[in-house]
């Protein structure tokens, strides 16, 4: 198609078809001013300040709706646009309570800097003005009707972005407003408090309640960081005055949430100002808890250290890592345990992951996700089972939306709501356990129908003839009893799936109270090879973690039987490589894991813990179990914030500093190593947690040079070859994704294009009496459970924030 | 067989005049002397004279009554069916007639009409279709189904029908871009939501011929390749809603709607979509919004409804009247016919309701180029009571007023644009000396800020604010700077407003200072209206020397502010009086005058 | 036959689920499809019972 030629204030410029005048203008350098636009939302046309003149046309029109036209000649600030645009202001101005003085808008306020733009300095259109009640119910944010201009965004994000669809216009004329159903208070609404309608409004309607009277837009410092919940690893700012966060916004140029966030990221960071930190180094003295100094501490804990190692040996000690802290922290920690001559290093909260993981490794080799969460945006189908993704990782939930409003098909099938109802093409209520079933089912049509990529299969699978045969029994007809949804509802969800360009899987990995979790992995990579859907953009399994550096905690080796990069210790090749540079000799032996040492035993081979942020004394179902192996502890060492479960049982308890007060980086789930800046200081005698696990491996006599973590972070790239590439200058700039093996490479957005870590990608057969168990167990326990985001170290951070009491 | 025919108006207006009670009493009669049988009673569409309603037209007699009431029923029973003989005193009579009319041929309210859209109001049981048949009914359909899409459109666009709605547009050129524009489903759309106060031109055509309406969407269907129809009817409209229904379902029966119909490979399914109430939702992409079961705002152009309408797809919009012009239009030999009534750029006739202070009130159908004169004159009688023709405002609260020295515009769409006024759909509303002007804009403001959907700026702001600068001015607190801004603000408004509302609203604003400025200044500088409207802004003043002392404004004063002796000059105590007007209206001898507060007259009334 | 959907005979065929091309000219100048007094007749009656005049039918 050709490009069009028009001319913008007396500039010729040449655009694509389809390219609105606004658009053509920014490129042309014109500043037209606009409210309503919003380039995440289809244009809107509102508030009509974008006006501009267009030769020939009868009356001014709004550049950001009006496709540029061949031979087109605009102005976009001549005397008939700019009297327009006034009036437009003094309009608004005139029904808009001037306090300017106060609020916390002034600024940053788009109304205050056209008013400025265009001299406007008083209205002639004076009357009647809104008088409506503040919205002050909640405790996260005001809503200052008076001040809304009425231009929609927020009521776009809400009904499209985000689908919460708390709010919209409602009455007309003068009267018109923004809310919710039947003058309801937005606390009483179905608002999720993501904070996007906050983030968007350009006045001073909208005011979260943290950051009033803390200082004026201009005071405020803000610092780069990533938000510390989910996987997603959004990139926000922290406002800051002084050494206090008063509040959060999303980074518009971050490529993972592109300026939005969830009430966890917009809200949820003020545990960190918590009065209930722990803020110095605490022993316990005939049962209670007395702070006493750093080296007090140090050196009990390394008398300790040293009493268990000489009588136990060394693989009597085993050190926990937090998937919350970052991966300077988890590198350091285990490079510690690791010194003192063992591999017992693990984490707990990993746990809820293990079925997934297990599924994963045994079909593809690795568990890193296979494609970023981007690429969703352009997948022509997704199938989403039995995750709830608007409510686990918000952003992915925003991604999913908006590939359906570009055209793609979405299957929903859950045994919970996933909230996707109004877009979904099918949507499945299923009966527990059904899901597994399900995948199984979708294979055997893809597979009778020949739906299947016949060359992908044969060049890049194997075990298709075994699977082929395992596969035939389970068909629509005997999987819709069992699940809950008909033959023919199977057999078009498989068609839209094997049919579609690019398709992409979204569940959880966090199904280990899901009976069939490994099973329900497995069978979602059977459906993905069969159909060429690794491997290529917009493709793919989407199996978010849960915590924010949960893979990274993996990629630095919090693990027993690898090293970082999944470098196995029984390699002597690797062990030499890691001894070398740490200049002491690693262990052969893989260490003892989690569910090895979790468990009722009499003679526990374990007798000191380290743990830095976890909290296996208040996991859930296993907790008695673990607060049991604790108790028998010899010795127990643990680095927290707040007093819990687990700490309380603690010899030693050393406070650990939050995200906002510490340098390091974190991966997300798509392996994007992101940097985040420190934005305060922790408070009392806390230090960051690189620091004191230095400070220790010191004490421990063993010497260790990092004057920052930048240091850690080189140390790291040397070592992991697929991190080698990446480094904090280029990080400054933007998150990596691994692998990243040069400092030329720019990241790998999606994985497995020519081959899986395992070689070929496995096509698992099922076990034959799948269905039979599926169904017997429909009276059983409760199948399917999906945890809240962040296992159990996040719940710790909600505990002590108000967003505790979104539950 | 029936003797006769009694076609009474069932239509809304006589409603609401009482022509049930009317059948009810003529049915009363009949089965009283045991002839009921002989009769055929049928209520029926709007035969246009609204205010001589009720009216019963008898047929094959061709008389036509008017005026009537239920107690008139035994005569007309007894001397016209039994006796033979013409009621007389029920007849038309009129300043406008030397003798009573008998029958349309001689009721000069007929004289220039031409009835195209109306052709069988009036005349047909409207809950008949075998009646429309017998009228030429589903004719075109039969025909379009033997003619290619684009022809048809071809057609349509020669015959130079163009979109009575108000816009104008050539309603085969719209069809074809619909035509044209990719995608296998289609939808036509009939916009029945009528939202322009004292409009009721479709109302009449949907209560009175709804087949018209059907045909004429099947046509388009065939035309565009659609093959679903959705008809967005005012719920204010329940008689409309209820003969829509009847149609459609009568239409199902006979295979005139659903698959394969007459035997082709057209398949067309209608449905009723009540509106909710928002004037708004007249303008097309709120109207599909609203379709959508979304709130109804406008959303920008492009895209058009053509390309993306009705759920995404390629849709056409057509106004009722548009609709009952195609079956006309498409029937063997229509087209030329249409095209050879009107002027060269306005082909056609057009529906105007004639309200106001005109003497004959009702509907009326002429052809285009008949000049505004002649329907306010000729057509509509000329001004009510005798007194002197003030403006006619047409195209309701998006038109302008019409003043005197414009009256010889022929009804034409670009002779209307290039005078600055519109046609709309057809309301006009008449005005003597005593409708004020500046009252008259602010009634129309008052309107579209109410239905304004508040999306955006100009228009839910900007209206407010011209709103209540009007308002200050009828309520005698106008500031010598008001024109100006009134003036500055409209212009803004209709230069930046997103929808047709929002474009159109300051229009009687505009046309009245335009044509009217002194009445403005008057209000703002000398805080009098001279119409008498505006309650701060005058007194009534009895004159002494006219005044007979004949006592009758006196009784009819509800507030007793009026005093004097018989045969004796009276006086209006000021303090007691609320300006309610009923003496003036009252007093035959000219000797109430409107005059400026607490000053004595200088000006006639 | 009361109303035009009804068959004036068995010769007629029309319905909705098996539609004749020529209904619509047949209900006023019908029969089309074969020769019938008697039918034309009965379309007839259906016609006089509500032309209100001689002018009424249009063809």
């Amino acid at each position: 198609m050709s490009t069009i030629k028009l001319t913008i204030d007396e500039t010729e410029l040449e655009v694509e078809p389809g390219t609105t005048i606004l658009e053509a203008a920014r490129i042309a350098g014109a500043d037209i001013p606009t409210f309503c636009y919003d380039p995440q939302l289809p244009p809107n046309g509102a508030c009509r300040i974008c006006v501009v003149e267009v030769e020939k046309a009868k009356a001014l029109v709004a550049s950001c709706v009006t496709p540029v036209a061949p031979g087109m000649i605009v102005h976009t600030e001549s005397e008939r646009v700019v009297r327009a645009r006034q009036d437009i202001l003094k309009l608004m101005v005139a029904n808009h309570p001037l306090v300017c003085i106060t609020c916390e808008k002034t600024g940053e306020c788009k109304l205050q800097d056209y008013c400025y733009r265009y001299g406007i300095t008083d209205s002639e259109y004076l009357g009647e003005v809104k008088e409506l009640s503040l919205d002050d119910s909640n405790q996260f944010f005001i809503r200052d009707m008076n001040k809304c201009i009425l231009c929609g965004i927020c009521v776009g994000k809400c009904q499209e972005v985000v689908g919460a669809g708390a709010i919209d216009f409602t009455e007309r004329g003068f009267a018109s407003n923004v809310g919710p159903a039947y003058e309801d208070k937005i606390e009483d609404s179905t608002c999720v408090f993501c904070g996007l309608c906050i983030d968007s409004c350009p006045v001073g309607a909208l005011t979260p309640k943290s950051g009033i009277g803390k200082g004026r837009p201009w005071e405020l410092e803000k610092t780069k960081a990533i938000c510390p919940y989910c996987s997603v690893g959004c990139g926000i700012y922290l406002h800051t005055h002084g050494n206090q966060i008063t509040g959060v916004t999303p980074d518009k140029e971050s490529p993972v949430n592109r300026g939005q966030l969830c009430a966890s990221g917009k809200f949820g960071w003020d545990y960190q100002q918590s009065a209930e930190r722990i803020t110095a180094p605490l022993v316990k003295s005939e049962g209670v808890f007395i702070e006493v100094t750093w080296e007090e501490a140090l050196g009990f804990i390394v008398d300790n250290l040293d009493r268990v190692r000489k009588r136990y040996g060394d693989a009597s000690v085993m050190g926990l890592c937090s998937p919350k802290v970052t991966n300077e922290e988890s590198y350091l920690f285990q490079k510690l345990i690791r010194s003192m001559g063992t591999n017992n290093i693990d984490s707990h909260t990993r746990y809820s992951h293990v079925s997934a993981i297990k599924a994963l490794r045994q079909s593809l080799g690795s568990t890193a996700m296979t494609n970023s969460i981007e690429e969703l945006v352009g997948a022509k189908a997704l199938l989403v089972i039995e995750a709830v993704p608007l409510r686990t990782h918000p952003v992915i939930g925003y991604r999913i939306r908006e590939a359906v409003r570009c055209g793609a098909k979405l299957i929903s099938a859950n045994e919970k709501q996933a909230g996707f109802r109004d877009i979904a093409h099918q949507v499945m209520d299923l009966k527990p356990g059904g899901a597994v079933v399900l995948a199984h089912a979708m294979a055997n049509v893809i597979i009778s129908e020949e739906l299947y990529d016949h060359k992908y299969v044969s060049k890049r699978t194997e075990g298709f003839e075994n699977f082929k045969k395992g596969i035939a029994s389970i068909t629509p007809e005997l999987a819709a009893g069992i699940t809950g949804v008909t033959a023919v509802e199977i057999r078009e969800a498989a068609r839209i799936y094997a049919g579609a360009e690019s398709a992409a899987i979204i569940s959880s990995a966090m199904l280990n109270d899901h009976e069939h979790g490994e099973e329900l992995v497995l069978a979602l990579v059977n459906l993905a090879l069969l159909t060429g859907n690794i491997g290529k953009k917009s493709s793919g399994l989407y199996l978010p973690f849960g915590e924010n550096n949960l893979q990274g905690c993996g990629d630095m080796g919090i693990m027993p039987t690898v090293l970082t990069g999944y470098q196995s210790v029984t390699e002597k090749a690797v062990r030499e490589k890691f001894s070398h540079s740490w200049q002491i000799p690693i262990s052969k032996e893989p260490g003892l894991s989690v569910d090895c040492v979790f468990v009722p035993q009499d003679n526990p081979a374990v007798k000191a813990m380290l743990i830095l942020g976890e909290n296996p004394a208040a996991c859930g179902e296993g907790s008695a179990d673990a607060i049991n192996v604790l108790k028998k502890l010899d010795f127990l060492l643990v680095q927290e914030m707040f007093m819990t479960e687990t700490a309380a049982l603690a010899d030693v308890v050393l406070p650990a500093a939050a995200f906002a007060e510490k340098m390091g980086t974190y991966t997300n789930t798509e392996r994007r190593v992101q940097l985040n800046m420190p934005a305060v200081d922790s408070p009392g005698d806390v230090y960051p947690d690189w620091q004191v696990i230095a400070e220790l491996a010191g004490w421990l006599g063993f010497e260790w040079e990092y004057e920052s973590p930048e240091d850690i972070f080189d140390e790291i790239i040397a070592l992991t070859p697929q991190y080698a590439g990446i480094n904090y200058s280029r990080l400054l700039e933007q998150g990596l994704q691994w692998p990243c093996k040069t400092e030329e490479h720019p990241g790998t957005e999606f994985i497995y294009e020519g081959r899986f870590r395992r070689g070929l990608g496995l096509l698992t057969t099922p076990d034959s009496n799948i269905a039979l168990r599926v169904d017997g167990n429909l009276n059983g326990k409760q199948q399917s459970s999906v945890p809240h985001v962040c296992g159990c170290a996040g719940n710790e951070m909600k505990r002590h924030s108000i967003i505790a009491n979104l539950e | 067989m029936y003797d006769k025919h009694l076609m009474i108006c069932g239509a809304t207006g006589c409603l609401s005049s009482g022509s049930q009670s009317v059948e009810d009493a003529l049915i009363e009669e009949l089965e009283k002397r045991g002839i009921r049988d002989k009769y055929r009673i049928v209520m029926g569409g709007c035969p246009g004279f609204c205010e001589v309603g009720p009216i019963i037209v008898v047929y094959p007699d061709e008389v036509f009554y008017c005026r009537l009431k239920p107690k008139n029923m035994a005569e007309i029973v007894e001397k016209h069916l039994v006796g033979g003989e013409i009621v007389e005193h029920l007849l038309y009579k009129g300043p406008d007639v030397d003798a009573p009319s008998r029958f349309i041929d001689t009721i000069p309210f007929y004289a220039k009409q031409k009835f195209n859209v109306l052709r069988n109001s009036g005349i047909i049981d409207p809950e008949s279709i075998d009646e429309y048949i017998m009228r030429g009914g589903y004719r075109a359909l039969t025909r379009a189904l033997q003619t290619e899409p684009a022809a048809i459109c071809e057609e349509v666009k020669k015959a130079g029908l163009r979109g009575r709605g108000g816009a104008g547009f050539s309603t085969g050129l719209k069809w074809e871009f619909t035509l044209n524009a990719s995608g296998s489903k289609k939808y036509v759309v009939c916009n029945a939501d009528e939202g322009d106060p004292g409009a009721f031109m479709d109302r009449s055509i949907l209560e009175g011929d709804p087949h018209a309406i059907l045909e004429g969407m099947l046509v388009c269907g065939r035309a565009i390749g659609a093959s679903e129809g959705y008809v967005y009817c005012r719920a204010e409209y329940p008689l409309a809603i209820k003969r829509l229904k009847i149609a459609i379902r009568q239409a199902e029966e006979y295979g005139l709607l659903g698959e394969c119909i007459l035997g082709s490979d057209f398949n067309f399914k209608i449905n009723i979509k009540e509106g909710a109430g928002a004037f708004v939702c007249g303008e097309e992409t709120a109207l599909l919004a609203s379709i959508e079961g979304r709130r109804g705002m406008p959303r920008p152009r492009p895209p058009f409804p053509a390309q993306s309408g009705l759920f995404g797809k390629p849709t056409t919009i057509n106004n009722v009247e548009t609709l009952a012009n195609i079956p006309l239009i498409l029937r063997e030999g229509g087209a030329k016919e249409f095209a050879s009534v009107g002027t060269e750029g306005s082909k056609g006739t057009k529906v105007f309701a004639l309200a106001g202070k005109i003497r004959n009130t009702g509907l009326c159908e002429v052809p285009m180029g008949i000049t505004i004169r002649e329907i306010i004159y000729d057509v509509g009688g000329g001004i009510k009571g005798g007194r002197d023709f003030k403006a006619v405002q047409a195209g309701g609260p998006s038109g302008g007023c019409i003043p005197a020295e414009q009256l010889d515009l022929p009804i034409d769409y670009d002779s209307l644009n290039q005078a600055g006024a519109i046609m709309g759909s057809g309301g006009l509303v008449v005005m003597d000396d005593r409708t004020c002007m500046v009252d008259l804009a602010r009634y129309f403001l008052s309107f579209t800020q109410k239905e304004s959907c508040g999306k955006c700026t100009p228009c839910r702001e900007g209206t407010k604010r011209m709103l209540e600068i009007l308002n200050r001015i009828t309520e005698g607190e106008g500031k010598p700077e008001d024109l100006q801004t009134l003036d500055r603000l409209a212009y803004s408004i209709k230069d930046s407003a997103l929808c047709g509302l929002g474009q159109t609203c300051p229009n009687p604003v505009l046309s009245t200072i335009r044509y009217f400025r002194h009445e403005y200044e008057e209000h703002i500088n000398d805080k009098f209206c001279r119409a008498g409207i505006c309650k701060p802004l005058f007194n009534y003043w009895i004159d002494p020397k006219k005044c007979t002392g004949c006592t009758v404004c006196a009784k009819v004063c509800p507030v007793n502010a009026i005093s004097g002796e018989k045969k004796g000059p009276h006086e209006i105590d000021l303090d007691l009086c609320t300006n309610c007007g009923s003496c003036i209206e009252k007093c035959r001898f000219d000797s109430i005058f409107i005059t400026p507060v607490r000053r004595e007259a200088d000006v006639n009334h | 036959m009361e109303k035009f959907i009804d068959h004036c005979c068995e010769k007629c065929t029309h319905t909705r689920e098996n539609p004749c091309k020529d209904f619509v000219r047949c209900c006023v100048e019908g029969p089309i499809c074969h020769e019938d007094p008697a039918c034309a007749a009965k379309r007839k009656a259906i016609i006089d019972r509500v032309a209100i005049n001689e002018q009424f039918v249009i063809i």
